[in-house]
């Protein structure tokens, strides 16, 4: 059992963790005040061309393994969770279904533009009415000569007001539940496809989420992703272990990065003539939230591996961004302890943090649906 | 064209060191990075091979194993080749040493132009550079903040030095060490840590390029003294303040 | 140690730059120890007339005047120091890691194929040897180092290390002629000479930073006016100088100059390490910062949590004050 990254793994994430550290970090403050897309940011780094990780090189990609990409989020989550969102959307969730189904024209409208960051890609499966409960999708996709309509509003949309194009899941006939579900792709300029109401977010601030409408928007048969009608949902389960996994590796990036503040803060904060570090209940905060970062790392790092070696990672992957996930949250509540008042003020970062933190309750599914089913995986069918 | 980059990989600023009870030695964490002036220095070189056709880049470091990572770092940048000249362990080596050993690299490898970093942030000399001059027998131009190529033989540079701005002209072969505000240093993009990510890295010997035995020795290790606490003045209004600091400086700091 | 002690001196503009002052009281110390011979060395065009000053200060006063010395080659330097060395034959080579010091010292030992130490700030003269004070790591360890040989070595130390010794030698002084090789290969074009009015940061006594808590370049005219009144120099911080509110030349911290001023005053300075490396040796440092957790307070002596915009005038007024009382 080797517990040490490879070389080039340890490489590559110190070459990120740097990239990270000069042109990210530094940002994060005001593209949380400013709450607006960060455009110049994205342009200098998807320059870079690391929006590519995880489609082959012969495509411009980096071909990275698992373990590469959870670096990657990793990271980059430690930078600015807002612009990490907007990054991720495009290296994973925005792209992976027109890289599995669309044909070379799709590809080269949609895929390689959002691989270099000229496109902002994105997908779209919350409604209002539906969020972990997917069989209750509304939006509606009938069959109208040869291409299809859409009608519906999908809610929640990361950078939907501001995306090139999207991956949209629709029902072909609501009667079938989970087995009418569907991806189609849906592109800017397209009548009838606007976009809606923006929401003022807690955290996460420098995405632009918010409703996306389809008003009766035709699109032709060559944007149905997908090999047959019908299997959305197991679409979904190809990269639903990753999107899990990724959620863990966020939650560890800002945990870290609020870690970290709070370890600095600690060893230079004096209260009753010395360092606060020096204080028992303080060192407490530390040994807790060391071992509960290092549990969580594990975890979801060997979730990483099962994924990568071709092995059943599905608990795991769960377990991962749950845990992974509480443990960022009390890492964050532990911090803002620690700088005291201070973290009450929007100066300091333990309140960006903090508010950051919650996103992560939603994305990859809710820790209530997670949990039962894990719970059912492990009793198996009564 | 041939530029040689000696690029070294230094403790970390942010990594803890503490001196050993003994003080022979000290420990530290292991945290290392790319020397910050180095950097400027594969930048400076990057920039002049991509004006100049035919041009190789070679980043070479003296140091332990873990040296290859500033090396990965040379490559992500963009230079064609890297060397490691492997030592056992990182140390603060005496200068001289140092300055042999590359130029018995430089020599057997032949170059056109060598650039260092003004200064290693480890043990703040900045004198390797002229000592390689010296060695090889070549001209030497310290603190540049301009090159400008000319041709393949000769180029202009602009050095910045405590009296003012000096513009030389020099024939190659020579040495430089760059200071900051040169250059901005590129980020390594996605090809280049590809590249980087899989590249084998030779290892030479230091002793193949000659025995030198260095003329100093580190006999003891100190840590510096701690400062006091601050002592933050409290008053009711900002004159009374300045007053009470005015007044500590004079009477108990004894600087005024 | 043994043998005779060579203090290079170096310049600004025509007088003897402060930090020589240091080198030659670094040198008195030497040759009190070790009854040697202590030389002040000055290579320039126009530096005759230094030679009054500095024999005050040496057992003897080596001055080489020639215009071939007027624009700054480091071959012409060098080799005039190196001839000056053959025939005198000094065992140890003292200066500053300062200007053009820094390269010409270490030139000459690789051509003498010497002992070479550099930046250093004391040394401790024992039973059996000397050690040499060489701070590493920003200053976070402090090196002691021997020259394996006892002699022939060359020794740069860093500005503000000594204190300047009382003058209180009668030197002798020689004008002497050298064998001056210039470099075909290395050809002076031209030079813009700054201002030179102002001693160097790494000299000053007094320095007072500007941070990024100045908030705009215009409001450093009252640190200049401080400094002015003080007698000493304007620092900025990596921040400010990469807003390009500042010089490089002023920069303080790991990737500017370390600096040992008797008072260091940082205003809006938030004190991150990379600038605190470069201040702790300061003999007092004073920060003013509306910010009580700024980490710099983690190393000042005296601290003011307020707006330094409503201090800063005040600071100055009194400071003013203080000087006319002395």
């Amino acid at each position: 059992m080797d517990f040490s990254l490879k070389e080039e793994h340890e490489f590559f994430k110190k070459t990120i963790a740097d990239i990270v550290d000069r042109m990210i970090k530094p940002k994060a403050k005001e593209i949380d005040e400013k709450d607006e897309f960060p455009w110049e940011l994205w342009r200098e780094f998807s320059k870079l061309g690391y929006l590519g990780l995880r489609y082959p090189e012969e495509i411009g990609g980096m071909n990275a393994d698992k373990i590469m990409c959870m670096i990657f989020y990793e990271e980059i989550t430690r930078g600015s969770v807002g612009f990490a969102q907007s990054v991720i959307m495009n290296i994973l969730m925005g792209t992976y279904f027109i890289y599995r189904f669309g044909n070379d024209s799709i590809k080269e409208r949609c895929l390689y533009p959002a691989m270099r960051g000229e496109k902002i890609a994105t997908i779209c499966f919350t409604e209002d009415q539906s969020g972990s409960d997917l069989g209750a999708t509304r939006t509606r996709a009938v069959k109208d000569g040869n291409g299809w309509r859409i009608n519906g509003t999908k809610m929640w949309i990361t950078n939907g007001p501001i995306c090139d194009f999207c991956t949209v899941l629709a029902t072909v006939d609501p009667s079938l539940g989970l087995k009418g579900l569907n991806f189609f792709l849906v592109e800017k300029g397209t009548p009838g496809f606007s976009s809606g109401q923006v929401l003022n977010k807690l955290g996460c601030r420098g995405t632009v989420t918010g409703e996306l409408i389809f008003d009766n928007v035709w699109v032709p048969d060559e944007n149905f992703l997908g090999d047959e009608l019908g299997k959305g949902v197991q679409y979904v389960g190809e990269i639903l272990d990753e999107v899990r996994l990724m959620t863990g590796a966020m939650a560890l990036g800002l945990a870290r990065a609020a870690y970290e503040e709070g370890l600095e803060f600690a060893r230079k904060r004096v209260a009753f003539g010395q360092p606060i570090g020096k204080f028992q209940l303080i060192r407490e905060k530390f040994a807790e939230m060391d071992t509960l970062m290092n549990a969580a790392r594990l975890l979801v790092y060997y979730g990483a591996w099962l994924l990568e070696n071709g092995m059943d990672a599905r608990i795991v992957a769960a377990e991962a961004k749950m845990f992974a996930t509480e443990v960022c949250l009390k890492v964050v509540d532990e911090v803002t302890r620690i700088y005291g008042a201070n973290a009450f003020a929007y100066e300091y970062n333990p309140q960006r943090y903090f508010r950051d933190a919650r996103f992560l309750l939603y994305g990859g599914g809710t820790h209530e649906v997670l949990k039962d089913f894990i719970g059912r995986s492990i009793i198996g069918k009564l | 064209m041939r530029i040689i980059v000696f690029v070294k990989q230094i403790l970390d600023s942010e990594a803890m060191i503490s001196v050993k009870e003994d003080k022979k030695s000290f420990q530290f964490e292991e945290r290392f990075s790319l020397n910050f002036f180095d950097e400027f220095a594969v930048e400076e070189a990057l920039r002049i091979k991509e004006k100049v056709k035919d041009c190789e880049v070679l980043a070479v470091s003296l140091g332990p194993k873990k040296a290859q990572d500033v090396l990965r770092t040379s490559i992500a940048m963009g230079v064609d080749r890297v060397a490691l000249i492997e030592s056992e362990r990182y140390s603060i080596l005496d200068p001289t040493y140092t300055a042999k050993v590359l130029s018995g690299f430089a020599k057997k490898e032949g170059f056109d132009m060598i650039l260092c970093g003004e200064r290693a942030m480890d043990d703040e000399n900045g004198i390797v550079g002229v000592l390689l001059a010296e060695y090889l027998k070549v001209p030497y131009v310290g603190s540049v903040i301009k090159m400008e190529l000319k041709d393949s033989r000769g180029i202009t540079v602009n050095s910045e030095m405590d009296g003012g701005l000096f513009v030389y002209d020099v024939d190659l072969p020579a040495v430089f060490s760059v200071r900051k505000g040169i250059n901005e240093p590129r980020v390594p993009n996605v090809t280049g840590v590809m590249k980087a990510m899989r590249a084998q890295i030779p290892s030479y010997e230091p002793s193949s390029f000659g025995v030198f035995s260095p003329k100093t020795e580190i006999v003891e290790y100190h840590s510096p003294g701690k400062r006091p606490p601050v002592k933050i003045i409290e008053g009711k209004t900002p004159e009374e303040k300045v007053k009470k600091l005015i007044s500590l400086l004079k009477e108990e700091a004894k600087v005024l | 140690m043994e043998g005779d002690i060579f203090a290079y001196i170096e310049l600004k503009d025509t007088s003897v730059r402060k930090v020589s002052y240091e080198v030659l009281s670094a040198g008195r110390k030497l040759r009190d120890t070790f009854s040697s011979k202590l030389f002040a060395v000055v290579i320039g065009f126009g530096v005759d007339p230094l030679k009054d000053e500095l024999k005050k200060y040496a057992d003897s006063v080596i001055v080489v005047d020639d215009e071939v010395f007027k624009e700054f080659t480091l071959d012409t330097y060098s080799s005039a120091l190196y001839d000056l060395v053959q025939k005198f034959e000094p065992s140890v080579i003292l200066g500053s890691h300062t200007g053009y010091s820094k390269f010409i010292l270490p030139k000459v030992s690789g051509i003498l194929d010497w002992a070479i130490l550099a930046d250093l700030t004391g040394f401790e003269i024992e039973k059996e040897r000397i050690l040499f004070r060489k701070p590493l790591f920003g200053g976070r360890v402090i090196s002691f180092v021997e020259v394996k040989d006892g002699k022939n070595m060359v020794l740069t130390f860093r500005p503000n290390s000594f204190s300047v010794s009382e003058p209180g030698l009668a030197g002798e002084v020689r004008a002497e002629r050298v064998e001056v090789k210039k470099n075909e290969r290395v050809r002076f074009l031209s030079s813009q000479k700054k201002e030179g009015k102002k001693a160097d940061l790494q000299e000053a006594d007094f320095i007072i930073c500007g941070g990024r808590g100045m908030k705009s370049p215009e409001n450093f005219k009252i640190l200049e006016e401080i400094a002015e009144i003080m007698g000493g120099r304007v620092g900025a911080s990596r921040s400010v100088v990469d807003a390009k509110w500042r010089d490089y030349e002023e920069q303080i911290g790991k990737s500017g100059k370390t600096v040992s001023p008797v008072l260091y005053i940082g205003c809006g300075v938030s004190g991150a390490i990379h600038h605190t490396m470069g201040i702790d040796t300061s003999k007092t440092i004073v920060a003013i910062n509306s910010d009580p957790n700024a980490p710099i307070f983690s190393i000042a002596d005296y601290g003011i949590v307020d707006d330094l915009f409503v201090i800063l005038p005040i600071l100055k007024e009194e400071l003013k004050k203080a000087k006319e009382e002395v």
